[in-house]
């Protein structure tokens, strides 16, 4: 999860590990007022900024290999040697994709997304893309729409390195991770990410318990 | 006269290190629970140490620190691209970074 650090009294907040574990989660605190917030909703649960929400900003959770050949021009953190042993991508059936988009919340299992790559649905009066891409075990989401006109996706395919897609609308052919028109008349156009957790489908059915679940066509 | 003097810095240098070593460590009260649920204190605060003062590596040099399938957090903001190893990750649970004037916390 990545979240935006709010500004208090002229500075960013700075987050600490509490040691505190709260709904099998990690709770966070910030140096500056010590309030409490929970890693998995993002909320202040505690102390004087209680009830405040910070902004979570769009991640992938992928495999180095699909980032770095996406993003040839990636940093990444340094280790500097300290000990954090190499972690390889799973998949797992349970997991799922999770969205939190205006009021509602919606589950994409990976279950389904194996069956169906490419997930079209409007929630919230927003059109949503998640594209998932089977050898990373990889789920992106996307709002569909440029320039307020809604597109919808076909022909999920592997080109070299990197993984296309194609819109029905214009024809345009897209890099399905990097979310950017790559020839055809939207060609330059990028499609914005939407923040999303990756989670088991269960933890996510508990923290959005109204939550909407898609499921692939059968 | 030798001795005095010794003890004197002695007496001096163990003030200073007293007064830093005094630097309270950080407590923070644990909540009995929080909207229902029971809340665990399980280690002491700053037990697991947040990055404050990430460093990124690029080009080959990135690639001779990663393999293949290890599983990343990848962002892209403000012009920028990094990736953040879970692994990494695990063992640190937050990174205090910047993308430019963007402040944020990458957590797992």
């Amino acid at each position: 999860m990545v979240y935006a650090r709010p500004i208090h009294q002229n500075r960013s907040l700075t987050f600490g590990v509490s040691g505190m574990l709260w709904r099998s989660s990690l709770i966070m605190f910030d140096r500056e007022t010590r309030s409490l917030w929970s890693h998995i909703t993002g909320k202040a649960v505690a102390g004087p900024l209680e009830g405040m929400k910070l902004r979570m900003l769009p991640a992938i959770h992928t495999t180095w290999g699909l980032w770095s050949s996406a993003h040839p021009e990636t940093q990444v953190l340094d280790k500097r040697g300290r000990h954090a042993p190499a972690q390889p991508h799973r998949w797992e059936a349970t997991y799922a994709l999770g969205l939190v988009v205006g009021d509602e919340a919606v589950g994409f299992p990976f279950r389904d997304l194996e069956r169906q790559p490419l997930a079209h649905l409007t929630t919230a009066g927003i059109p949503l893309l998640v594209v998932y891409i089977k050898p990373a075990a990889t789920a992106v989401a996307f709002r569909r729409e440029i320039a307020g006109r809604v597109l919808t996706f076909r022909r999920l395919m592997r080109d070299g390195a990197s993984w296309r897609m194609e819109d029905r609308e214009t024809g345009s052919r897209w890099n399905a991770v990097t979310g950017e028109a790559v020839s055809g008349p939207l060609e330059g156009a990028q499609l914005r990410f939407v923040p999303a957790t990756q989670a088991y489908l269960s933890s996510w059915r508990q923290l959005h318990p109204a939550g909407k679940i898609w499921s692939a066509s059968p | 006269m030798g001795l005095a003097r010794t003890i004197v810095v002695f007496a001096l240098l163990s003030a200073l290190a007293a007064s830093v070593a005094a630097q309270p460590p950080l407590v923070l009260p644990v909540p009995r629970e929080i909207d229902g649920s029971p809340v665990y204190g399980v280690l002491a605060p700053d037990a697991i140490r947040a990055i404050d003062d990430p460093t990124f590596l690029r080009g080959e040099a990135a690639g001779r620190q990663m393999v293949e399938d290890e599983s990343v957090l990848g962002v892209r903001l403000g012009g920028q691209t990094r990736a953040y190893p879970l692994g990494f990750l695990t063992a640190h649970e937050i990174v205090n970074d910047h993308f430019g004037d963007i402040a944020v916390a990458v957590t797992w």
